[in-house]
C-alpha cells in the first residue's frame, strides 16, 4: 500500500511556484489550475508551451513562474519537450549534468494546441513513450484569440465562431471531442481528468503519475469567465457544478484501465451549470430551448449509465 | 475597423493607472504635447512625466458601477473616445453602443443601461479635438523609463511578475474578518493569484499590491467571513 501524501486541505503543499502579477483575467480557471498542478509537481519543473492563453502568462521580460518557461509553436510543443528531454538525459549520461539538477518535462497547452492544432505531435509524443507530463488546461475554446469555438467547445455553446443563429439555435453543433480516451487509446502509463474545484483529488493524481515513467496526462477544467460569460467570483463553482452535474467526470487511466476517482452520488441536472454561463444563455432566452437542454442531459446521463453499471 | 500601431498618438485612454507605468504596455510613448490622456481614475495621478501633456480624469468605474452594476467599461471608454475626438456625435456614438451591444447578444435592459452610462461620459467629457492631420512630431516630449528603475529584466529573472502591481485591477477588495474566519484555508488553497499567504496562526493574509479582486475568495468561504468593499485606494 502506498502512503497517500495528500488527505486533506491542510496538506496542500504551501510553497509557491507561481507569484503573483500575471496579465491572465481576474479569476482565470487555467492560472487556478496551473498553480496547484505545480504544488504537487514541485519546482524542478521545465514548461514547454504552445500558443494559448497561458501564453502570456510568460512575456518577455515577465514570468510569474520560478520554474523554467519554453515557448514553442502550436502544433509542436510535445515535440519540443521530446528535445529538452533528449537533452537533459544525455548531458546527465554525459556527466555534464549532475542527475540532482534534473527536471520533469511538461507540456501546458490549451484544448486548441491538445484537441486540434497539437494532436499529431501529442499523439507521436506518446506512441514513442516519451517521459514527460502533459497539462491541458481546456477552457472549451480558443480563450486568447476571442473565444472561437476548437473541437474541445461543448455541443451547445456560443463560441465567436459558434453564435447561435436562426439556422443553428444551439450554437455549437459539433461534439466535444473526447480528448481522454483519444490519449487513453496510445496505452500511456497515466492519464486523468482534475478539476481546480477537486483540489485533493488532483493533488494526488499528480503524484501518483510521478511513479511512473513516460507519458503522464492531465485534462483540466478550466473555467473562463471571460469566455464562459460568468462573474470571476464564480470559477471554482463552476469548475464544482462540472463535476456535480456529471459533465466532467473525474478519472484515471492506469495503462488504460479506467478508474472513476469520484462518483457524484447524486447528479444536478446539466441546467444548472449552464444556466448560469453567457456562453449557454441562447439555451434559456428568449425561449427555453428543451431539446437542447433534454440532449446533453441524455448524453450525460448515457455516459454514467455505462460507469454505474 | 483599422487596426495596427499608432506611433504618435493624438490621444490615450488609458483604464487604469497602474498601466500607465506598466514596461510592456508603455502607453505613453510616443505621445506629444498636445495630446491628451485619459486616465479612467477617481483621482489624480501625481507623477513628473505626465506635467507635460494634458491628463484629463474621470472615475469611469464609479459610472460603470452606478448605471449597469458592474465594472465593464467599454461602453464608458469608447463614448469618452468619441467625445475627445469632437468629431463624433452623441447620436452616433449611442447608436454605435447600442449596435455593437445587440451584436454580443446582450439583453435589452443590459443594453440600455450601457447607453444610459455611454451617455453620461459623453456629457461629462469635454471634447479637446484632433490635433492637425498634418502635425509631425519633431520629438517624444513625454519621456518615461520604462525600465531601469526597478532594474532590467532579464531571461534568467524568475517571479518577476512581482513588479508588475495587478492591485490596481481590482474594482472591489476583499477583506478577511479575523473574527469570524477559522484559518481554514479555503480561501488559500482556491486564491487563483497566489495572492493569499497563511500567517503563522494559519490566517489567511491578503496581498493587495497583486489582489486582482476576482472574489473567488469570498465566494468559497465557508465561514463568509470575506468581506466585499469598493476599492478607492488605487491611483
Ligand atoms: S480568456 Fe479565459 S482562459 Fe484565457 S486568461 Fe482569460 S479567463 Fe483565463
Ligand atoms: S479577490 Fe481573487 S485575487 Fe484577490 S485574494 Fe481573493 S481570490 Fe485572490
Ligand atoms: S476561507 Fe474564510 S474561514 Fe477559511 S481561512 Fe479563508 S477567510 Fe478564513
Amino acid at each position: 500500500m502506498s502512503i497517500i501524501k495528500y488527505k486533506t486541505l491542510k496538506d496542500v503543499p504551501k510553497e509557491e511556484f507561481l507569484v503573483p502579477g500575471t496579465p491572465l483575467c481576474a479569476g482565470c480557471g487555467a492560472l487556478q489550475v496551473m498553480r496547484l498542478f505545480h504544488k504537487a509537481l514541485g519546482g524542478d519543473v521545465v514548461w514547454v508551451n504552445a500558443a494559448g492563453c497561458v501564453t502570456l502568462m510568460a512575456t518577455f521580460p515577465y514570468t510569474p513562474l520560478k520554474s523554467s518557461w519554453f515557448y514553442i509553436a502550436m502544433p509542436s510543443a510535445p515535440a519540443g519537450a521530446q528535445g529538452i528531454r533528449d537533452a537533459l538525459d544525455i548531458l546527465i549520461k554525459k556527466g555534464k549534468l549532475d542527475p540532482t539538477e534534473n527536471l520533469k518535462v511538461v507540456v501546458v497547452t490549451g484544448d486548441g494546441a491538445a484537441s486540434d492544432i497539437g494532436l499529431q505531435a501529442t499523439s507521436g509524443a506518446i506512441h514513442r513513450g516519451l517521459d514527460f507530463f502533459y497539462l491541458c488546461v481546456d477552457n472549451e475554446a480558443y480563450g486568447n484569440t476571442g473565444f472561437q469555438a476548437s473541437s474541445s467547445s461543448p455541443m451547445g455553446s456560443g463560441t465567436a465562431t459558434t453564435k447561435p443563429t436562426h439556422l443553428y439555435p444551439a450554437g455549437n453543433v459539433l461534439p466535444k471531442k473526447d480528448l481522454f480516451e483519444i490519449w487513453r487509446s496510445h496505452r500511456p502509463p497515466y492519464v486523468a481528468t482534475i478539476s481546480p474545484s477537486h483540489v485533493i483529488d488532483m493533488l494526488r493524481k499528480v503524484e501518483k503519475s510521478l511513479s511512473f515513467k513516460g507519458p503522464k496526462l492531465f485534462l483540466a477544467l478550466s473555467p473562463c469567465p471571460t469566455g464562459w460569460g460568468a462573474e470571476t467570483s464564480e470559477s471554482v463553482k463552476l469548475a464544482k457544478l462540472a463535476v456535480e452535474t456529471g459533465i466532467w467526470p473525474l478519472k484515471e487511466a492506469v495503462y488504460g484501465e479506467v478508474t472513476h476517482t469520484y462518483i457524484p452520488s447524486k447528479r444536478k441536472p446539466v441546467e444548472d451549470y449552464l444556466k448560469v454561463q453567457r456562453r449557454f444563455a441562447h439555451l434559456f432566452k428568449p425561449v427555453k430551448n428543451e431539446s437542447i437542454i433534454a440532449e446533453i442531459q441524455k448524453q450525460v446521463d448515457e455516459y454514467w449509465s455505462k460507469v454505474e453499471h | 475597423m483599422e487596426r495596427g500601431h499608432i506611433f504618435n498618438p493624438s490621444y490615450v485612454l488609458v483604464t487604469t493607472p497602474s498601466l500607465l507605468f506598466d514596461m510592456t504596455v508603455k502607453p505613453l510613448e510616443g505621445m506629444a504635447e498636445d495630446s491628451v490622456l485619459f486616465v479612467n481614475s477617481p483621482k489624480e495621478v501625481s507623477i513628473e512625466q505626465l506635467k507635460k501633456i494634458r491628463v484629463i480624469y474621470g472615475d469611469l468605474t464609479g459610472l460603470a458601477l452606478k448605471y449597469v452594476g458592474k465594472d465593464i467599461l467599454s461602453a464608458a471608454m469608447g463614448a469618452v473616445a468619441c467625445k475627445l475626438s469632437g468629431l463624433i456625435s452623441l447620436q452616433s456614438t449611442l447608436g454605435a453602443v447600442e449596435e455593437e451591444l445587440a451584436e454580443l447578444g446582450l439583453e435589452t435592459d443590459i443594453i440600455e443601461k450601457n447607453v444610459q452610462l455611454a451617455k453620461e461620459c459623453y456629457l461629462s467629457t469635454e471634447s479637446v479635438g484632433l490635433r492637425g492631420l498634418n502635425h509631425k512630431p519633431l520629438h517624444k516630449v513625454v519621456e518615461v523609463r520604462y525600465l531601469g528603475e526597478k532594474g532590467i529584466p532579464d531571461l534568467l529573472s524568475v517571479g518577476n511578475t512581482a513588479l508588475r502591481k495587478t492591485g490596481s485591477w481590482r474594482v472591489f477588495k476583499p477583506i478577511v474578518d479575523k473574527n469570524l474566519c477559522t484559518a481554514c484555508s479555503i480561501c488559500y488553497i482556491y486564491c487563483p493569484e497566489a495572492c493569499i499567504s497563511l500567517d503563522e496562526r494559519g490566517y489567511p493574509v491578503i496581498n493587495y499590491d497583486h489582489c486582482k479582486g476576482c472574489l473567488v475568495c469570498t465566494t468559497e468561504c465557508p465561514r463568509n467571513a470575506i468581506r466585499v468593499e469598493r476599492e478607492t485606494a488605487w491611483s
